[in-house]
């Protein structure tokens, strides 16, 4: 009761603050996201006629998904490719995030916006762009053609090119976030670890990748959602052999108008990511990782 | 000494021919882009034949110009939105203990786990069924903040880490109470962190496309029209209008370069 | 006007199951140079943040010149406070820096600058007021800090553990000036420190922390020579405790079983035969003599042994002697002492009176 009274004149309780400054933010997520995120899971078990949600409940579009196997190859398909990206990206990033970190200088800014720039054009020019470069009419495969050398069909809407198209949309976000791990990292830590005795790429196993895990993990989920739900570049770069659940998702919305099939296949998407998460959130360790944000 | 000398010498170029690399692999398609907004044919722009004409369509098209301010309103509503609360709950979340903590972490970080294509159908859906409300500037707004505000706390959370919050102790000791304290010490040592989290939150949603395109109804953004303008291939004035933007970019990494390489200003680095 | 700048009426605060400060009550005078001394997580600096408004009691009262302040904000306190890493505003000067609280306060700007002025000079400081903290070193910084919490004429100013992050050498010098500017000001200093050649250096009275709770609050001279506890015996000084049962009393002496040695020592109050007491002498209170050197005409201690090994540290070094029971004493004397070396017979003596005696609680 005492501690209530002085409460209200004039110092909130550092509790009182906390939540003051935090629950704005925290409901507007609720709001916008989670709320939105229920309401497709109660639709996925409604049915869909005519452009309308009709509330009778049954499990024939989870049944649909399972049950066709174009739908489950989709669904491999796009897991797959996102894994593949995601761990492409992961190898590639962190030797350009560290360089980036360590060697920057005061230029370190500008390296790492120089990174983030390409968002500044737009998703479908920048695919264009990649198509108009490695396209079947492109200028590497024209190019070649040019000098009697048979184009590479690798390019030619396949898996891979979409998987190229994936990794060069989101790339710039693994760099960044091992960037900005990075950025809090005490690199003199490497100094001790040499002093007794590790080796460059020991040291850098023992002591920089689990310090910087969280923020590598983040990257990993960063390039790993976006990826699996992609729905644009498959269409652009993958052509009719490549297509994405993502795409058969988003044409759920589109033409046909199926919104309860397409709230289920968001759901499974949305299980499917959320496992891989998951899978990957279980290999940090809050204690070890450094982050003293967290420890009290 | 020297084999190790050699040896660093050796992975610090590596490094940088990996992010030479990078930019490359990042900035050919916009090289492409930039290149063939000067050409007559957009489909096989090879051999060159040079023209102006994409821009001068571009000055004629309200469209465009109507898109590109919808972007604008868009990317800096966005931007406003998920910055305030962004900082707001890293702040929070770094200067004080509770029990709460981590479920509002866990919070913040919930819009990263789902893909944007989700934030926009499950908008649309709830939006029309549950709230009755067609598509709009506020709930294209308030859908790309949502996505945003991990990204922007995440942000403020790198950059803040370190930040010395007995700062505030001090200041409202010698007599600063919490607003003034807020104005005096904490905003100007933690804006580079929110002007990050800004920029960054408006170029997503300035070029969003799958969260905006469920959620704006017939609204015109550059994005939506470039979507919309696909069926019958792309217009040369979106290639010349992403050659305008990308031409602003670049003079604006020019000036930061050169403030930086004469240390007129630091941008935060400290040597 | 009150006749305590400060006075503390049972404050007491937990943090989950620790006690930071258990029922505390304490009255500060103008002038005074006033001591929190104890351990790392005894508290201290807890009660300082309590008196300056930054943590609120759990219950109890804070008055600052006869008016309750325990619910009033830091801000609204016009208390002064020196931080442990002086807590500079990093894009603040020093001038800056050193006016924020009149500037806070709405003093009028020729007086801030007059103030600004008169706490450069006390503080040497003069021609640094437009540098920024990272280009000062740290006597700079810290007497930047000093400047900061004096300049406002605060009713008292609080202290925590500002010397802690100096070399030695500059720590001494600060000693000395922190205390010159208390008696050349008057205002009352409330000085956290874990250090207590700080505390015994500067300030007039101390308390000594543990726990949460004081273990004694005294003049410096009578924490030293006169511990109340167990603890500040120990903490206080340098000490050896001698551990063991009495075997018999008398009036005020008793007689202690110290792992086989008999030594003599002062009764504590309601010990009898059997009792279990620690024994506490500090260094310089033993001294060595030759085997041979006569000993004094008083009932003494006198115990012989060999020595270990001799601790040079300037005007006295520190002996270490290995007795017969296998016990080893520390004795600070003289350096000049008769050329003795390791290995050599001697024997440590002292007066009963000169340490303290407690019942060992608990065991």
């Amino acid at each position: 009761m005492a501690s209530d009274v002085r409460t209200s004149r004039g110092q909130l309780s550092p509790q009182a603050r906390f939540l003051l400054m935090a629950l704005p933010g925290a409901l507007f997520v609720v709001t916008f996201l989670i709320l939105p995120m229920v309401s497709i899971l109660v639709f996925s078990f409604w049915r869909t006629e005519s452009y309308n949600l009709i509330p009778d409940w049954n499990l024939q579009n989870y049944f649909t998904i399972f049950s066709t196997p174009t739908y489950l190859t989709f669904l491999l398909r796009s897991v797959l490719t996102a894994v593949a990206v995601s761990l492409f990206a992961l190898i590639y990033s962190w030797p350009i995030a560290y360089f980036m970190a360590k060697h920057g200088g005061r230029y370190r800014l500008l390296l790492s916006l120089a990174v983030a720039a390409p968002f500044f054009t737009g998703v479908i020019l920048r695919i264009s762009g990649i198509q108009g470069i490695m396209g079947p009419v492109g200028l590497i495969n024209m190019g070649l053609m040019n000098f009697g050398i048979p184009p590479v069909e690798i390019l030619m809407y396949t898996q891979t090119a979409s998987g190229i198209g994936i990794a060069y949309l989101f790339i710039p976000f693994m760099v960044t976030a091992i960037y900005l791990s990075l950025l809090n990292f005490d690199f003199e830590l490497l100094e001790v670890a040499k002093i007794n005795g590790a080796r460059a790429w020991r040291a850098f196993i023992e002591i920089t990748l689990p310090l910087n895990w969280i923020g590598t993990v983040i990257g990993l989920i960063l390039v790993f959602v976006p990826a699996l739900g992609d729905s644009i570049t498959s269409r652009f770069l993958g052509g009719p052999n490549a297509a994405s659940f993502g795409q058969v998702l988003s044409m759920q919305f589109g033409e046909s108008g199926t919104w309860a099939l397409g709230s289920a296949m968001g759901i499974v998407l949305f299980a499917a990511s959320s496992l891989v998460i998951y899978l990957m959130w279980r290999t940090v360790n809050l204690r070890r990782s450094g982050f003293t944000g967290m420890e009290g | 000494m020297r084999v190790r000398g050699l040896g660093d010498l050796a992975a610090r170029s590596g490094g940088a021919l990996l992010l030479v690399t990078l930019y490359v692999f990042l900035y050919a398609p916009i090289a492409y882009v930039i290149y063939t907004s000067f050409q007559k044919d957009l489909n096989w722009p090879f051999p060159p034949s040079w023209t102006l004409t994409h821009y001068a369509d571009l000055a004629a098209d309200r469209t465009y110009q109507e898109g590109l301010v919808n972007s604008i309103l868009l990317g800096l509503g966005s931007a406003v939105i998920c910055t305030l609360f962004a900082t707001l709950g890293s702040i929070a979340v770094l200067k004080y203990r509770s029990r709460w903590r981590a479920l509002m972490v866990i919070i913040y970080l919930c819009p990263l786990f789902v893909a944007d294509l989700l934030v926009g159908i499950s908008n649309l859906l709830f939006n029309r069924q549950i709230l009755n409300l067609p598509g709009n500037m506020g709930s294209a707004m308030i859908g790309n903040a949502v996505h945003c505000t991990s990204f922007a706390f995440l942000i403020m959370l790198a950059q803040l880490s370190r930040y010395d919050w007995r700062l505030d102790d001090a200041a409202m000791v010698f007599g600063a109470r919490p607003l003034r304290c807020f104005f005096e010490i904490t905003l100007p040592l933690i804006w580079p962190a929110m002007f990050g989290a800004f920029v960054v939150s408006f170029i997503l949603a300035f070029n969003n496309l799958e969260i905006s395109f469920y959620n704006l109804g017939a609204i015109p953004t550059l994005p939506t029209i470039a979507w919309g303008s696909l069926r019958f291939g792309l217009g040369g004035e979106l290639f010349a209008l992403a050659a305008l933007v990308n031409g602003v970019v670049l003079a604006a990494f020019t000036v930061m370069y050169l403030l930086m390489r004469y240390r007129i200003v630091s941008f935060g680095h400290r040597e | 006007m009150a006749d305590f700048v400060l006075e503390l009426e049972g404050v007491t605060k937990r943090f989950g199951s620790v006690t930071a400060a258990d029922n505390l009550s304490l009255k500060v005078a103008q002038g005074e140079f006033f001591a929190l001394l104890g351990p790392s997580g005894s508290g201290k600096t807890t009660l300082l943040r309590i008196i300056a408004g930054l943590e609120l009691p759990d219950s109890g009262r804070v008055l600052i010149n006869g008016q309750d302040v325990t619910t009033l904000p830091p801000y609204a306190r016009r208390v002064g406070m020196v931080f442990q890493n002086f807590l500079l505003f990093p894009h603040k000067t020093v001038g800056e820096n050193v006016v924020f609280p009149l500037r806070m306060q709405g003093v009028p700007k020729d007086r801030q600058r007059e103030r600004l002025d008169w706490a450069l000079k006390l503080l040497r400081l003069e021609g640094l007021a437009e540098r920024y903290p990272n280009q000062l070193s740290g006597g700079q910084q810290q007497r930047v800090a000093l400047a900061r919490g004096l300049i406002s004429e605060p009713a008292l100013l609080l202290l925590d553990e500002p010397l802690a992050n100096l070399d030695r050498e500059l720590r001494k010098e600060m000693e000395v000036e922190v205390r010159r500017y208390q008696v050349e000001l008057t205002t009352p200093f409330i000085y956290v420190t874990h250090n207590q050649e700080e505390a015994l250096t500067m300030s007039d009275r101390i308390a000594v922390m543990s726990h949460g709770r004081f273990e004694q609050v005294a003049p410096k001279l009578e924490v030293y020579t006169h511990p109340q506890s167990p603890f500040v015996a120990a903490f206080v000084g340098h000490s050896n405790r001698m551990r063991g049962r009495l075997i018999r009393v008398d009036g005020e002496m008793a007689w202690l079983d110290w792992n086989g040695v008999e030594i003599i020592v002062p009764r504590p109050a309601s010990a009898s035969a059997g009792s279990a007491v620690d024994y506490f002498v500090k260094c310089e209170n033993l001294s060595l003599a030759g085997p041979d050197d006569p000993g004094p005409a008083l009932p003494g201690n006198r115990l012989p042994g060999t020595l270990q090994d001799v601790i040079f540290k300037g005007p006295t070094a520190d002996y270490l002697a290995k007795l017969q029971n296998g016990a080893e004493l520390t004795i600070t004397d003289a350096v000049s002492l008769p050329r003795i070396g390791r290995g050599d017979p001697v024997h440590v003596v002292w007066s009963p009176a000169a340490g303290q005696c407690f019942p060992v609680t608990g065991g």
